[in-house]
């Protein structure tokens, strides 16, 4: 069985929810940043759905700040759902609350 | 590949009924009441079995769900500061992990000690700007890198304090 899987989704025009399942580890955060740098264009808005993301390091999470900066500089819109405590550890840790948008739920993520 | 020593010297069923701490056994080359040597490839795809190892080891000293937590990512930041590195030797390497649990001198809280070594140039050593290992400092008690006859060693430890091994 695959630890990681990430899959891309268009959810109306513009919009994008990137759902990730399992463990984005070292092994996995260059899979992820090859799905998400496409999605991250001027006026999208894209939604990394980590519902099911278990495991989160700091090489994933450097793709994830990778991401925001890089929607941040292309007038796009990135947020995170990620609601497993392990994930949650990771970004209280690091310190991200003002660099990572996250939300509670993937609805509230896409809206506004 | 996966090698466990002395495991039953470990035992939990070894503590007194009131938890008062059996004397610890040493091994023949120093403390080792219980060692778990794990040798994997240099490879990213494979740092989930030192994670699988420290999460097994982990129930079995009877960490919280968050000590786990925090066990299984400092594993992972560890085997990074190798494996991350551009100035590491890559495919054809190996990193030697070891889990070892040293019992504390006169009551004293027990330690476990993860060392992640591998060899390494003389530029391979930890970025202490970089996340993973500002993560990796808070995750553990006490975090210490050394290199020594081009072997670099990553040295986790972590208090064991308030519980009966």
């Amino acid at each position: 069985m695959d630890r990681f899987s990430v899959s891309a989704g268009e959810s109306g025009t513009g919009r994008f929810v990137v759902s990730v399942r399992g463990e984005l580890d070292l092994a996995a955060a260059e899979r992820l940043w090859m799905e998400l740098e496409p999605l991250i264009v001027p006026e999208a808005v894209v939604v990394l759905d980590g519902t099911e993301m278990t495991f989160l390091d700091s090489s994933g999470l450097r793709v994830l700040l990778q991401a925001a900066k890089r929607a941040s500089a292309s007038k796009a819109v990135f947020r995170l759902v990620a609601p497993q405590p392990p994930v949650q550890r990771v970004l209280e840790l690091a310190g991200t609350a003002g660099f990572l948008d996250t939300r509670d739920d993937v609805q509230s993520a896409l809206a506004g | 590949m996966y090698q466990e020593i002395q495991p039953e010297s470990a035992d939990p069923e070894r503590a007194k009924p009131d938890g008062e701490p059996v004397a610890p056994e040493r091994g023949p080359n120093g403390p080792a009441l219980s060692t778990v040597a794990l040798t994997i490839p240099a490879d990213r795809d494979q740092v989930v079995l030192v994670r699988s190892v420290a999460a097994h080891i982990g129930v079995r000293l009877g960490l919280t769900v968050e000590e786990l937590t925090d066990l299984r990512l400092a594993v992972d930041e560890a085997c990074g500061v190798f494996l991350l590195s551009p100035d590491f030797g890559g495919l054809g390497e190996a990193l030697d992990c070891r889990f070892e649990e040293l019992p504390g001198d006169d009551g004293a809280a027990g330690t476990l000690v993860v060392t992640v070594s591998a060899p390494v140039g003389p530029t391979l050593g930890p970025d202490e700007d970089d996340i993973g290992w500002i993560m990796l400092g808070a995750l553990v008690d006490e975090l210490t890198w050394r290199t020594e006859n081009g072997l670099g060693t990553v040295r986790l430890v972590k208090l064991l304090a308030g519980r009966e091994v």
